[in-house]
């Protein structure tokens, strides 16, 4: 093993400072996890807080709503990183597709701009547009297809699609950005060849484009499993009200409620220190499914 | 191979110095953060020996220190607070001319240790305790400080309080000047007083009904007086499409707790702990005068006077509608005339928004509910030589707010800065600080004369003498200060309602409990959402049934815990 | 040669300049009505009055966030703290990227710092246990206390080792049979064929460190150090009802007006630089190295 390392040394010298830095300031307050077993309080810190071992957990688990809090976290954020996948992608093929270089330039630079408002301005916005008495949806809902006006916000069957289409108009800009660079990235010559062979775009597309980005998109897709159990703390608590906590309550929303709020950091660390497993054993998974299957190995 | 290794040790060498500059500002940083904490206690022996020396020294609640003190303290600090660096009277937080009185009068220099946003405020006091940086003084809220309590990190300050409080600042603490000795029972823990308390807690917010005179006019009615007439009068409204043709008969909105309003109106206390017959606290949101409530309100909803989607709006999204003239009725607080209201006022002229009293059930007069709980503490860190400078600041405070106001208690509206904003520890204000300029204002419009009044009183009286006398002669911000401090306004209701005794405090009258902590949110949203689905037309078992999950989800824990509160406090 | 497109080409362009230009519109029109909102009448806001268009224009929400000499000097600080941030940050990303793009079989102790990595991503200490290890470290009221706990933005080293892994290996196989070493290969090979990735880290790094604000707040003891963005969340006023002076600071200030007017200060700098980025997304750089 010395003898590897030596032969290594290179590398190991260049990963130096990131590891270094990774320590200190992401693996030492890892220890602070510690505050999701005991019964903490500032005051007395980490050592002279009573010892609870598991009953934070337990607390949470048996408060009435968690469970709900859990499924609707998974189910808003399974359809966000599906959505996430396709609709950039779909969106950055399109736009490689302008010929104007100027066209894309302010199509690439507009849709990226909603990522820099806020979801408290957002919400207000949003509320206003799918009003049943007189938004703009519906408006043009009633128009064309004669239906009665639908309350979007207030529908616990449609709140959480209405989360999942607003959260894309938020933030496809940022993977379409991604997904750009990867198509820059893919080799001109292997689309000459291509041509060569008699290929039309769509042909290309198929065969050259895709394959060409599909590790990118993967490794994104992947990345993102890892945050299946954050549906978006800002976006829910900005829009949800009351009568949509059925379908919109997350994780996090429900856990601000139940003490973040108060400081009670115990059962905050408990619960983030419960999605940080769950996300650890999805991106094991994944990792080792892929590798088993394709030989692949994520990243 | 001997390129790549110049290359690494290159490399090596910067992340070496790197991390060694790291280093230095570590010790650094280090050396100046240990050097600013004796300032207070290298002065400190010299001056306690000379304090300690004489004990029949005369306590003065404005005595000075000699030599000068430096207090460790915090605040928050947002956009309110303005400084203008022109003027030394308000240059910065430590150049104003409350920095010079506090020197001048008192002896005392702030340092101020850290000035996160209102927001921020508190999530900086826990990183701040956990790693053991807390301040001599400084204002905290109920949960930090019974936290502050629980580690035994609160001076004792009983005799300095005692001792050296100020008359006036005493009155803030007795029956009808003050709070009734709330403040002072909460932070007194074995007979010692923990802390001391932060004056200006008084009942006076409490709801109004907010409707448009030239509406009721229209439809030839007088001012509601029960509940009936309140829903006929919204009926009224709607079909006479006062506000074009989707007129909004009462503007709610997804805040439970601004319905207060209509709740107090049919004896059901939102959110309150009421004594019950045998002598028990009970939780007022579950009693059954809440179902009438919820009941008549799932009828106007039904009728189509409220707005649909009104279970998603704010309160002040849902205020819109008044303001923009698509409604003319909205319960709400004292000051709604320069909040929601306030573009109706100001760019229809036509508009005539009064506050009334709230309608009841059958006309009787309203109980309106308030609070007089305090939900600020000032905080002496225990050991800290001078607690009764806290007691003199506040002293001081007072003396030059009311005795001086030109300097130190200056608008912005006289063209200048917000002077009192300067003031330790964060923001003062007397009990029915509002009121009592209510009643200046009167008296000053029957007597002509307005002598007595000081500063902030003369300039809001002379605002309302311009209300009442011409609309159009620049309605703001005249109109909406007639609204509130004026013959008719809603202060003139506080004043009625406090005068009769008709105001409505929950019993409790302590800090949140245990379980309140925890659950207590979560409970609360439960039974919101059990509501505005009733009003919404759900049956109203619906709210019978949230209401026993309320009990059992931890509502019977929290009621037990109030209750072990309530006969401790009777007794002891 | 100028050969015409099959129909079904030509349609589908059309209908793709389109589409396009619908989404862009989508995109553009809640940016305009907040731009009417921080330009308009604090009372025609509070109605719920303004559109597309401005309603009793006026500039006092921008006059307000910009006239205090504060502004400036967060300003500049968090200009700073970009500067710094970008540069520490994609030197770290280089040069952990590298070693990490290799395979097992070469760097043999790669599968251990890339778990070593991927599990930063998962884990987290938390506010409290952050908060003291950066207080340990004495970078409180520091610019280092901005830049140096995030200077490893895991994510993007995973995304440019996935991109190094791609590039052809024969590039670089050539460069070792000439004698060339590790340091050769990443900084004069590699780091110009991968522009376009690094400028989309950059440009994520770049608008990371410019809309921070909540690190700025509890590590800075002094506003004199807060960077922009944490200064702009102190617009928010705090209202003491019982203080008559705090009902007029309502009169002359709606919050709508001036988040409205702080999300415009905040994004026009980003604005700026992104043209400036955009051209390295768009070219394709991998062109003609690769003999034979």
């Amino acid at each position: 093993m010395i003898e590897n390392i030596r032969k290594d040394m290179s590398f190991h010298i260049m990963l130096f400072p990131a590891v270094i830095v990774l320590f200190i300031y992401n693996y030492v307050p890892m220890t602070g996890a510690v505050i999701a077993f005991l019964e903490y309080k500032p005051i007395f810190g980490f050592f002279d807080s009573e010892f609870v071992g598991l009953d934070n957990f337990k607390f949470l688990f048996a408060t009435s709503g968690f469970m709900r809090a859990f499924t609707n976290t998974v189910s808003i954020a399974l359809m966000k990183i599906i959505t996430g996948m396709i609709v950039p992608l779909t969106f950055s093929l399109l736009l490689n597709e302008v010929g104007n270089y100027t066209y894309k330039r302010v199509v690439q630079t507009v849709i990226y701009l909603p990522h820099f408002v806020s979801w408290v301005l957002m919400a207000g916005i949003i509320i206003e547009i799918f009003s049943p008495s007189g938004g703009l949806i519906n408006n043009i809902l009633v128009w064309a297809f004669k239906i009665k006006p639908i309350f979007f916000l207030g529908s616990n069957t449609l709140f959480q699609p209405v989360l999942v289409v607003t959260n894309i108009w938020k933030e496809f800009g940022w993977s379409t950005i991604i997904y750009l660079a990867a198509l820059a990235g893919v080799n001109p010559t292997v689309y000459e060849a291509a041509i060569v062979d008699g290929a039309g775009r769509w042909k290309q597309t198929v065969h050259v484009t895709l394959p060409g980005i599909m590790p990118t998109v993967v490794l994104l897709t992947t990345l993102n499993l890892g945050k299946i159990l954050n549906a978006g703390f800002d976006q829910v608590y900005n829009l949800m009200s009351p009568i949509t906590m059925e379908s919109g309550d997350i994780i996090d929303t429900f856990v601000f409620r139940m003490g973040l709020k108060n400081g009670q950091y115990s059962i905050a660390t408990a619960a983030g220190l419960f999605k940080s497993i769950i996300s650890s054993i999805l991106i094991i998974s994944s990792y080792k499914l892929a590798y088993r299957f394709s030989g692949y190995r994520l990243f | 191979m001997y390129k790549s290794v110049k290359r690494a040790t290159i490399i090596l060498l910067c992340v070496l110095i790197g991390a060694s500059m790291i280093a230095c500002n570590t010790q650094g940083s280090q050396s100046s953060s240990t050097t600013k904490a004796p300032s207070s206690t290298t002065t400190a022996p010299s001056s306690t020996e000379s304090q300690a020396t004489d004990p029949t020294e005369v306590k003065d609640p404005f005595g000075k220190y000699a030599p000068e003190i430096t207090i460790n303290i915090v605040r928050s600090l947002d956009s309110s607070v303005v400084f203008d660096s022109t003027d030394p009277n308000t240059k910065s937080l430590e150049e104003n001319l409350w920095a010079e009185a506090y020197k001048d009068y008192l002896g005392i220099t702030f340092n101020y240790l850290w000035t996160p946003t209102p927001e921020q405020y508190d999530t900086k006091w826990n990183t701040a305790i956990a790693s053991s940086d807390i301040p001599d003084i400084g204002v905290v809220n109920g949960v930090i400080y019974q936290t502050l309590v629980e580690g035994n990190l609160v001076e004792d300050c009983t005799e300095a309080f005692n001792d050296y409080a100020s008359d006036i600042y005493k009155s803030c603490f007795l029956e009808v000047t003050g709070d009734s000795g709330v403040a002072l029972n909460m932070m007194t823990f074995d007979g010692k007083l923990l802390g001391i308390p932060v004056p200006g807690i008084c009942p006076e917010s409490v709801a109004h009904l907010w409707i448009r005179k030239d509406w009721l006019d229209a439809v030839g009615m007088t001012e509601p007086k029960t509940i009936d007439d309140l829903i006929k009068t919204a009926q009224a409204f709607v079909d006479a499409e006062l506000g074009g043709t989707n007129t909004i008969g009462i503007a709610l909105s997804k805040e439970v707790g601004n319905m207060r309003g209509f709740m107090d109106g049919c004896n059901a206390y939102y959110n309150m702990w009421i004594e019950n017959d045998s002598g028990e606290l009970v939780f007022g949101t579950i009693q059954p005068e809440m179902e009438e409530a919820l009941l008549l309100l799932q009828q106007m909803y039904r009728d189509g006077l409220i707005r649909e989607d009104f279970a998603v709006l704010d309160y002040n999204t849902a205020g819109q509608d008044c303001g923009a003239g698509k409604c003319g009725i909205q319960y709400g607080g004292n000051i709604n005339s320069i909040t929601t209201l306030k573009a109706s006022i100001v760019e229809d002229l036509s508009s005539e928004w009064k506050p009334i009293q709230i309608p009841t059930l059958d006309g009787s007069p309203a109980k309106p509910s308030s609070s007089a709980t305090p939900s600020s503490f000032v905080f002496v860190r225990a050991g800290y030589e001078y607690p009764e400078a806290a007691v003199k600041l506040t002293n001081l405070n007072f003396k030059l707010i009311l005795e001086q106001p030109v300097p130190y208690s200056n608008s912005a509206e006289d063209g200048g800065l917000n002077t009192n904003k300067y003031i330790f520890p964060g923001n003062t204000a007397l009990p029915w600080q509002n009121l009592i300029m209510h009643e200046a204002i009167l008296d000053a419009i029957t007597s002509g004369d307005t002598s007595d009044l000081n500063a902030i009183q003369l300039l809001t009286y002379g605002r309302v003498v311009k209300g009442m006398a011409d609309r159009t002669d620049s309605p703001e911000p005249n109109t909406t200060r007639l609204l509130i401090f004026g013959e008719n306004g809603s202060y003139a209701h506080v004043k009625e309602y406090r005068d009769s005794g008709r105001i409505v405090l929950s019993a409790y009258q302590s800090f949140p409990t245990k379980t309140m902590l925890t659950l207590g949110d979560t409970l609360e949203e439960n039974l919101n959402a059990a509501i505005l689905k009733v009003i919404m037309g759900d049956n109203i078992t619906t709210f019978q049934k949230a209401a026993q999950e309320w009990k059992r989800g931890g509502g019977d824990t929290i009621t037990q815990e109030v209750n072990e509160w309530f006969t401790q406090s009777k007794n002891g | 040669m100028h050969y015409k497109e099959p129909i079904g080409r030509r349609t589908f362009l059309v209908c793709n300049y389109i589409f396009l230009a619908i989404v862009a519109v989508i995109c553009i029109m809640p940016m305009v009505h907040i731009l009417a909102i921080s330009l308009s009448s604090e009372s025609a806001v509070r109605a719920g009055m303004v559109g597309i268009w401005p309603v009793g224009l006026t500039i006092s929400s921008y006059q307000f966030v910009i006239s205090d000499a504060k502004f400036y000097t967060a300003f500049f600080i968090t200009v700073k703290r970009c500067i710094l941030g970008v540069i520490i940050s994609m030197v770290l990303t280089l040069l952990a990227g590298y070693p990490l793009s290799k395979s097992a079989r070469v760097f043999h102790a790669r599968q251990f710092y890339i778990w070593y990595f991927v599990i930063t991503m998962l884990f987290n200490g938390g506010l409290i246990p952050t908060y003291l290890v950066v207080n340990g470290t004495g970078l409180m009221d520091s610019i280092w206390a901005l830049t140096l706990p995030i200077a490893v933005p895991v994510f993007n080293v995973i995304l440019l080792q996935n991109f190094f892994k791609e590039l052809p290996g024969e590039i670089s196989e050539s460069a070792f049979i000439d004698g060339a070493g590790h340091w050769t290969v990443l900084f004069k090979i590699m780091t110009p064929l991968s522009k376009p990735v690094l400028a989309t880290l950059t440009l994520f790094v770049l608008v990371n460190h410019w809309n921070e604000w909540f690190h700025g707040m509890i590590y800075m003891n002094r506003p004199a150090n807060y960077p922009l963005q944490t200064y702009l969340q102190t617009i928010v006023i705090d209202i003491d009802m019982r203080l008559v002076d705090d009902i007029s600071q309502l009169e002359n200030l709606c919050e709508k007006n001036s988040r409205s007017a702080q999300i415009f200060i905040a994004m026009l700098p980003i604005i700026c630089v992104y043209p400036f980025l955009q051209k390295y997304f768009t070219k394709g750089i991998v062109v003609g190295s690769v003999k034979g």
